[in-house]
């Protein structure tokens, strides 16, 4: 029943990877392969979409503490979007909105990513 | 036993010194007649024969292995004697003095040199003899004793008669009829008897071309003593001297050997071409006794390879061998999606013996196929007799020269193959059908072992596994409090549920001093050993704080950066840590990323959330900045109930999660009951929500019950 996946989206200079199903402490090393070849591919602009995942558990969160401090030191960021109030009021309840953007809309964080860029050039 | 051996050896040479002294007496005193006659002279002959007999008996022994050795030494002993005999005719004096049958040296010398023929004839007649007894007994059935005892007893009448025939004189006609009846059936007697060959069979090859070697030469020697004492007055007259029942016993022990190597060489012959199939057989038989090795080998599966390909070897007498096995063999088992271009890439080769790597990479068919595939595809072995000639084996894999013939037997589990035993001679058609048989049931074996071996290994490791999953249970059993303080201002109920094996979740109750009491209920993200150890660490701060609390909020400030230090990135801490002063039921909390804290007052709930993020998320000042306390006062009737997410969290069938105004709901319903009722109620509700025995997240409850002035 636990069935999870994570696809991955190119949106010019940005990743966003789409998480699906139910995601814990079984499903968590899939994400953590995700982020790993985006670590691989020097690819740090992350935005991670959760439309379509229903259930996220602490291991879950743990993925995304485990690679924010890299992908910050490369002057990357992983932005969250999309969440169910579910998947949120988790989020919330743990105090990750301080340590994360988090959008309403995919659109939203990806601009984000976009205007950070067009300041630097 | 050593000195009575030699005892008999001694009155053997001392009745020869005897003997000789009184010959020379007796020729001294009567120089015409020969002394076979005499009684005194006939005992020392005797028991010369016997004592030498007995000496040579004793000292030798023989096994189906020695057999050969003894055949050796025969032929030994006689080549010997037929020297001396030489010798002595060559000095030529041999002058006998005939008087009516009875013979008498001319001479001293010729007297000594009948002597001397008369003890080295007596001497290997002996070895002779004695070692032919050896070899008839050898796996001596019920017949062989007494089918040996007529031929002695038959023997001995014979040599009686020809003594009685000289000492008469030319004797009767009748008398000599009766002596020739009774030699043909000594014939026949030591022919049946000659008929003792069992001992052949097991020799091996090399042992048996001595032993026919062997056997040729000695028929050879005893068959032109037999003849030549016949037609030999000298040798005859001298033995006929000394004494007629040596001479008899002399000439009988020889054509007995004659007839037993002529036996023996034919036999030995007769057994030669199938002498390599048996000592193949007998290797064969070695090597799958040998298999019990196998068995006692399976806890260790390097070893167990090793011994594999050597026992291999041994069998088929191959020159190189190896195991080519599937990387999960002997592991855990891996589940099926490779396809079979992967394969190949996939197997390992193990044990190999006398080949490397790159020749076995050669062996493909012409289309570039391994010759190992075409094993896993079709599960059957492969023999190939001519590998230079054979049109299977690809242009390039003919340089290997040292593969003249090769079989690959495939190894399997439960009708899965897991490998292959692959074993090459040097030379071609060296394997053939049956030793595809023969390798395919060690093959059999072989597959038995190492899926021993792996179930061993599985059950080793399940049972590591268990072991540690039962310490960190125990550790997290002795992180909870065992005794929860009682009084009767307020009653405190908690428990703590893990999901399975071990939780991340804890609670605890402290003794803060000066009437004030800790409630802390966290949740460690992650699961077994690592979190159990995290919530160690998470005890030992609070104790180690809780002597001089600085306020639920300070506390939780100075235990963030220890712990961000010591955690691994992806772990955190959700916390409620609640202080209540037993006095006055004034209670203040603060809580780091947890469960809202809910308190029942007056009939109505509500679920207090002050803000706070998880422990050992962020060390910096951050935590501090959003951390708040809040600070309430209980009244009598009032209930606080601090949880885990595994309650609320919670899911049904139809995966609808249990709820914080469930939660609220339920300690409603129970709002006048003890603290303890209102507990079991609430983890009842959660259980039937999930309908599973076991929950699948860890769950805790901690209620306080404030009871003051009811």
């Amino acid at each position: 029943m636990s069935e999870f996946s994570v696809g991955i989206r190119q949106r010019e200079a940005v990743s966003v990877l789409d998480l699906k199903g139910y995601l814990d402490a079984h499903t968590a090393p899939e994400l953590e392969k995700a982020f790993q070849k985006q670590l691989e591919d020097d690819q740090y602009n992350i935005v991670v979409n959760f439309s379509d995942l229903s259930y996220i558990s602490s291991a879950g969160l743990g993925v995304l503490m485990q690679f924010i401090e890299d992908v910050r030191k490369n002057e990357g960021d992983i932005k969250l979007s999309n969440m169910s109030s579910r998947v949120y009021n988790v989020f919330d309840l743990l105090g990750f909105p301080m340590l994360y953007e988090i959008f309403k809309e995919e659109d939203e964080a990806v601009e984000k990513f976009q205007n950070k860029s067009e300041k630097l050039s | 036993m050593k000195l009575k051996q030699r005892i008999f050896l001694l009155i053997s040479l001392a009745g020869l010194g005897v003997d000789f002294l009184y010959i020379l007496v007796q020729r001294a005193i009567s120089s015409a007649s020969g002394i076979h006659g005499d009684f005194f002279h006939t005992i020392l002959v005797v028991v010369m024969l016997l004592s030498g007999g007995v000496y040579y008996f004793r000292s030798s022994s023989v096994e189906e292995r020695s057999a050969v050795q003894m055949i050796g030494r025969m032929v030994i002993a006689i080549t010997i004697y037929l020297l001396i005999i030489g010798i002595a005719q060559l000095s030529a004096m041999t002058d006998f003095l005939m008087t009516g049958g009875r013979v008498a040296p001319t001479s001293y010398s010729t007297l000594v040199s009948a002597v001397i023929i008369a003890a080295a004839g007596g001497l290997t007649a002996i070895v002779v003899f004695v070692s032919l007894t050896r070899l008839i007994f050898i796996k001596r059935r019920r017949n062989t004793r007494r089918n040996y005892i007529l031929l002695l007893i038959a023997a001995g009448i014979l040599a009686i008669l020809e003594f009685l025939t000289v000492q008469n004189g030319l004797g009767m006609q009748g008398f000599t009829t009766l002596r020739d009846i009774v030699y043909v059936l000594v014939l026949i007697g030591m022919v049946i008897n000659a008929f003792r060959f069992s001992w052949i069979l097991v020799l091996s090859k090399r042992e048996k071309i001595i032993n026919l070697l062997l056997s040729f030469f000695g028929f050879l020697f005893f068959l032109i003593l037999t003849i030549y004492a016949a037609g030999n007055e000298a040798l005859n007259n001298s033995l006929l001297y000394y004494h007629p029942l040596l001479q008899s016993f002399v000439a009988q022990c020889f054509q007995f050997g004659a007839i037993y190597m002529g036996i023996g060489f034919t036999s030995t012959l007769l057994h030669l071409p199938t002498a390599k199939e048996f000592d193949r057989k007998k290797v064969e038989i070695s090597s799958l006794q040998n298999m019990s090795r196998l068995i006692t080998q399976v806890f260790d599966f390097d070893e167990l390879v090793a011994t594999t390909t050597h026992l291999a070897l041994e069998v088929s007498e191959g020159d190189a061998a190896w195991l080519e096995l599937r990387p999960d063999t002997g592991k855990q088992r891996r589940p099926e999606h490779t396809h079979s271009e992967q394969k190949h890439t996939e197997i390992l080769q193990n044990s190999l013996k006398n080949i490397d790597p790159e020749a076995i990479s050669l062996l493909r068919t012409p289309d570039g196929t391994p010759l190992q595939e075409l094993v896993f595809e079709t599960g059957k072995p492969i023999l190939i007799q001519d590998f230079h000639g054979d049109r299977r084996i690809a242009d390039d894999a003919r340089a290997l020269k040292n593969i003249g013939t090769l079989i690959f037997a495939p190894l399997s589990r439960h009708g899965e193959i897991i490998g292959i035993l692959c074993v090459t001679k040097r030379r071609s058609y060296e394997f053939d059908k049956d030793m595809i048989s023969v390798i395919g049931a060690f093959a059999d074996m072989v597959s038995v072992a190492i899926e021993n071996s792996a179930l061993i290994r599985q059950s080793i490791v399940k049972e590591r596994l268990e072991q540690e999953l039962q310490v960190a249970q125990e550790m997290q059993r002795s992180l909870l409090p065992h005794l929860l303080p009682s009084c009767p201002k307020f009653e405190i109920a908690a428990r703590s549920l893990p999901a399975y094996e071990v939780g991340g979740d804890y609670y605890d109750v402290l003794d803060l001093q000066q009437d004030r009491l800790g409630f802390v209920v966290g949740d460690v993200s992650g699961k077994g050993v690592s979190a159990a150890l995290y919530m160690a660490q998470v005890k030992g701060i609070f104790q180690s704080l809780s002597n001089d609390s600085t306020g639920t909020r300070e506390t939780l400030i100075r235990m963030n950066a220890p712990l961000c230090n010591s955690m691994e990135k992806k772990s955190f801490i959700s916390l409620l840590f609640a202080e209540l002063h037993t006095e006055t039921g004034q209670l203040s909390f603060a809580r780091a990323g947890h469960c809202p804290l809910l308190h029942v007052h007056d009939g109505k709930p509500r679920y207090l959330r002050p803000d706070g993020m998880a422990l050992g998320l962020d060390p910096s000042e951050r935590f501090a900045s959003t951390l708040q306390e809040e600070t309430l006062k209980l009244q009598a009737g009032d209930i606080i109930v601090i949880y885990t997410d595994g309650v609320t969290e919670s899911r049904d069938a139809g995966d609808v999660e249990f709820e914080s105004e469930r939660l609220a709901d339920c300690v409603l319903r129970h709002k006048d009951a003890s603290a303890d009722t209102i507990l079991t109620s609430i983890l009842d509700e959660v259980q039937q929500h999930s309908g599973k025995e076991e929950a699948e997240d860890d769950l805790t409850v901690l209620v306080l019950r404030w009871k003051d002035g009811i």
